[in-house]
């Protein structure tokens, strides 16, 4: 520090004086860390250098939730881009949210998701979209399987980040989707409010028990252990930089990871694989960009500005995102031969179904250490670092799921 | 001063020496406002909050016996009885480093003394980080697993206490050891040896004499740790993988995760059960505070053998390098490329590169949040002064209370010390809500550290002996003066508490994200990739209280053990 102490005194009041004098920044809070964040940012600064208004971004990181809940309502941010559509229709957060007005038509599947029962108001719109449906495979090693009762990983094939809670639920949603769609329609339907009671029929009970046979068969009790200290990136390098796996379900953002680690054109994917003569599995999951009361018109302004469609040719900060995969959009395909397909599903596919630990709210919610996460955190322990039977771990996981969905 | 043989002559008559008492002093009126702000303070921000928690768990009567009949929360609570034996384990280390090394020369003394502190500035969050790099999985990565040569889940179930034990070892056994090492120093040797030659058993010396002129010390160092262990927090959130700690998480933890489910009710029954349990394993600290921690100079020590001396070079050299191992894995890993940096650890060394540095400092959220908590750290250091001070001052020097009266003042002292924020959050929340966050904080953040640097500073200031003139209205300043370095202690406490905090920033301020370890707990989402970036970050954010450490060392040293000047 070589400042003189004369210097610094100046400073103080120079730095307050320039904060009082500009606007008051529109404060936006996100989810994303690392090089999301980057590119997010990317995308705002194009917005203050056209409109001259100042934008703070702040990324709450999983636990998002608990700042748009908080008691100050001051101290809630503007707008807020989230990842969990549940949070959206929260007793305690929905009157804290302005309704969007004017901007563009959002596609039919997508703006009746934002769209509460019985009420034509959006409370947001869709700034990002992801395909939950994936397996990734290092290119040209591995095959679909058949299906999902055929699909049977040996031992160290399968890499699962399961530190991560949302893994093990997109896991637990694809298995539901393609074993029981009833189940997943029935808890949260298209149209009209849904029905936790769901819950309660043994066909839960029946996934949960393929889901938790399928990783008992993939994971001996080390590896077990491991996996539950891996996060969604760990399980990505262990097949495509350390290639101690084989197969990882991720989402279509695994991409950028996989080519920043393992290189350009080394990855491939195939669907989550269905159940009998099913469809195979769709889950789509999304971050939805809403306006806070407390951030007024501009805020909306804001919303309506991140989320508008790009006309074509036209090239800015987010088609870049688009084009270097990691981000789907309804309104642009990406460039990635890769992401073409996933990314066209979204728009048109009829068994899209939203991601539904995402739509969660109450005693069921996500987050590290609670809810469905915990659920399934503990449902895997039990059967690869434990000797449970799946079948035994999975009727104990169904009666912590209907418990909480009681309360 | 003859304190050393204080136990010799326990049967003389004592003769007051003192200035005589009457008709000097402050007015009672003035005494008490002396003690306004500190009470207030304490007042408004703690014990209000606190007893409105209370009454809103009484105020649902379905409440209390939810809470104690939900299995996670019990599990929860449970963890926080495993926090208190690794408090225990803290203090062990701590007497133990302190005993190895008891006799060596002062050069030696010196070394450790600066080594084993250093860890207990840096933030919880920051170590959580840099135990979670050291102990990863994958041999590649983990600098645990690659001894090992193969991988271990460290992380997971079952071994992550080993990891977080560890950890806070590492963190907070210096300060133990600084204490026991000065007050080993200073064993009534006198007298010891005089039970030697009466032939007192060695079991009966250690518990007649040694015992007693260790209780003070060890009842600080257990205090301190144990304030840590309860509001454990970030140490958790950064250093266990998400699947991990719901087994490890205190009850802090939980409430806070869960204190929508709960409802206000059983949350606030919750936090009250906490507090409770905190009071009851601080309680023992008060057993040893009772008779105050008091210093004698040190008695004309036997200069140590030099050959003992120097055999305990290479155990000191071990304990350093174990020691200081952490600090430069955090180092390297900032100093490495990004991706390299998430897919091998630091011992792989090239490629080198500051990048990680740039992206920090260009990042104007992080270089935001760096002037908010340094402005922020700096007022309520302030704050905290201007409070603590004149209380401890009329605590001390009997103006209002009678000396007695100091057990009931230490006991209030000592529980609001180690009262964990959940306690009152949510009331305080509520309050503040109307005015904005950023203000207030200050004087929350003040509030907190304020019983802890009143303890600190009445143990000086009773030692500042009265001017030989009568007092007069500038005593204040002349005791301030000769107790400067427990000023500066405090003054480094508040600082280094406010710098570090991550819980009350994210119960009470928690969107607006601007204090520094918030911005730090961003990249926990994706721990290993983010590594280097965030140890960037990390190192940014430890040199500062480092830097104030070394700066005040000297000062803190007597601070800690004596308080006062000479």
């Amino acid at each position: 520090m070589s400042m003189s102490r004369r210097a610094f005194l100046a400073a103080v009041p120079a730095v307050t004086v320039a904060g009082c004098a500009g606007q008051a920044p529109l404060r936006v809070a996100v989810v994303w860390s690392g090089a999301e964040l980057r590119r997010f940012l990317r995308v705002v600064d194009a917005y203050v250098a056209r409109y001259r208004r100042p934008v703070s971004v702040y990324s709450a990181g999983d636990n998002i939730s608990a700042l748009l809940r908080g008691p100050a309502e001051d101290v809630i941010p503007d707008v807020a881009v989230i990842p969990r559509l549940g949070l959206l229709f929260d007793p305690v957060v929905r009157p804290r949210i302005r309704p969007r007005t004017g901007g563009h038509a959002q596609p039919e599947f997508w703006r009746r998701l934002v769209t509460p029962y019985g009420s034509q108001e959006e409370l947001g719109a869709w700034f990002k979209l992801a395909n939950k449906s994936l397996v990734w495979h290092r290119a040209g090693e591995q095959r679909a399987p058949a299906s999902l009762t055929a699909w049977q990983p040996r031992p160290g094939t399968l890499a699962i980040g399961a530190a991560d809670g949302w893994v093990l639920s997109d896991w637990f949603e694809n298995v539901l989707l393609a074993y029981a769609p009833e189940v997943y329609d029935g808890l949260f339907p298209p149209a009209q409010p849904g029905n936790q009671a769901w819950w309660g029929v043994a066909k839960v009970t029946e996934a949960l028990t393929l889901l938790a046979t399928i990783w008992r068969e993939a994971f001996t009790h080390d590896q077990g252990r491991r996996a539950l200290t891996m996060q969604f990136h760990d399980s990505i390098l262990e097949v495509f930089s350390y290639r101690t796996a084989d197969v990882v379900a991720a989402p279509d953002f695994a991409l950028p990871v996989i080519e920043l680690y393992g290189g350009r054109d080394v990855a491939a994917h195939f669907p989550f694989p269905q159940h009998g003569n099913g469809p195979p599995p769709l889950v789509v999951g999304g971050d939805v960009a809403v306006a806070m009361r407390g951030g007024g018109q501009d805020a909306v302004a804001f919303v309506n500005w991140l989320t508008r469609p790009r006309a074509d040719g036209e090239r800015d900060a987010l088609t870049a995102w688009v084009d270097e995969g990691g981000f789907l959009t309804p309104y642009r395909e990406p460039s990635h031969p890769l992401l073409r397909a996933p990314a066209r599903l979204l728009s048109s596919a009829r068994n899209r179904h939203y991601d539904l630990s995402d739509r969660l709210i109450g005693r069921l919610e996500g987050g590290d250490g609670r809810g469905l996460w915990r659920v399934l955190t503990e449902l895997f322990t039990d059967v690869t670092v434990g000797t449970v039977a799946p079948a035994t771990a999975a009727a104990t996981a169904r009666e912590k799921i209907v418990e909480g969905a009681a309360r | 001063m003859s304190e050393q043989n204080a136990f010799l002559f326990e049967v003389a008559p004592h003769h007051d020496a003192r200035v005589p008492v009457a008709g000097q002093g402050l007015s009672r009126w003035r005494a008490a406002l002396y003690l306004l702000l500190a009470v207030l303070l304490s007042a408004g921000v703690i014990l209000a909050p606190l007893l409105v928690t209370v009454v809103i768990s009484l105020s649902r009567p379905g409440a209390w016996p939810e809470v104690l009949s939900d299995g996670q929360a019990w599990q929860a609570v449970g963890n926080t009885l495993i926090w208190w034996v690794l408090v225990v384990v803290v203090c062990a280390v701590g007497l133990g480093l302190a005993w190895l090394v008891r006799n060596a020369g002062s050069a030696l003394g010196l070394v450790m003394r600066v080594i084993l502190v250093l860890p207990a500035v840096v933030s919880p969050l920051t170590t959580g980080a840099i135990f979670r790099l050291l102990f990863d999985t994958s041999r590649e990565r983990g600098m645990a697993a690659a001894l090992l040569g193969r991988d271990v889940a460290f992380l997971g179930p079952g071994w992550i206490w080993l990891v977080l034990g560890v950890a806070f070892v590492w963190q907070y056994a210096g300060v133990a050891f600084l204490v026991f090492h000065e007050a080993l120093a200073r064993l009534p040797s006198s007298l010891l040896r005089m039970a030697r030659a009466f032939g007192v058993g060695r079991r009966r010396r250690l518990w007649s004499v040694v015992l007693p002129a260790l209780a003070g010390p060890a009842a600080l160092a257990y205090l301190f740790a144990l304030v840590a262990a309860a509001r454990v927090f970030d140490l958790v959130l950064m250093g266990v993988p998400g699947s991990t700690q719901a087994l490890v998480e205190g009850g802090g933890l939980y409430w806070w995760r869960h204190n929508d489910d709960l409802g206000d009710a059983g949350a606030a029954a919750l936090a009250v059960l906490m507090s409770l349990l905190v009071a009851g394993l601080a309680s023992p600290a008060l057993l040893g505070l009772r008779g105050r921690v008091s210093w004698a100079d040190p008695a004309p020590a036997a200069r140590p053998r030099p050959g003992r001396s120097r055999r305990l070079w290479p155990l000191a050299g071990a304990v350093a390098v174990v020691w200081l191992l952490p600090f430069a894995a955090l180092l390297l890993t900032s100093l490495r490329e990004p991706a390299a940096a998430a897919r091998t650890g630091w011992w792989n060394g090239e490629p080198w590169t500051l990048s990680s540095y740039a992206e920090a400092l260009s990042d104007s959220a992080f270089t935001g949040a760096l002037g908010t908590t340094l402005l922020r750290a700096v007022a309520v250091v302030c704050v905290v002064l201007l409070a603590a001070v004149p209380a401890a001052y009329v605590l001390a020097h009997e103006h209002l209370l009678p000396r007695r009266a100091w057990r009931p003042v230490l006991l209030v002292s000592v529980a609001l010390a180690a009262l964990p924020p959940q306690a009152f959050a949510v009331p305080l929340q509520r309050w503040l809500s109307p005015v904005g966050a950023a203000l207030p904080l200050i004087i929350v953040h003040a509030a907190l550290v304020i019983p802890l640097a009143v303890l600190v500073l009445h143990n000086a200031f009773v030692r500042v002996p009265a001017p030989m003139l009568a007092r007069d209205r500038y005593e204040l300043f002349h005791v301030v003066r000769e107790a400067r370095p427990a000023v500066v202690l405090a003054g480094v406490l508040a600082f280094v508490l406010v710098w570090n905090d991550a819980v009350v920033g994210l119960l009470l301020n928690w969107p607006s994200g601007d204090h520094l370890p918030l911005i730090l707990l961003e990249q926990a989402r994706h721990f290993m990739s983010a590594a280097s970036q965030l140890a960037a970050q990390a190192v940014i954010a430890t040199a500062v209280p480092v830097l104030v450490l070394a700066l005040t060392a000297r000062r803190l040293y007597r601070g800690l053990t004596r308080g006062v000047r000479r």
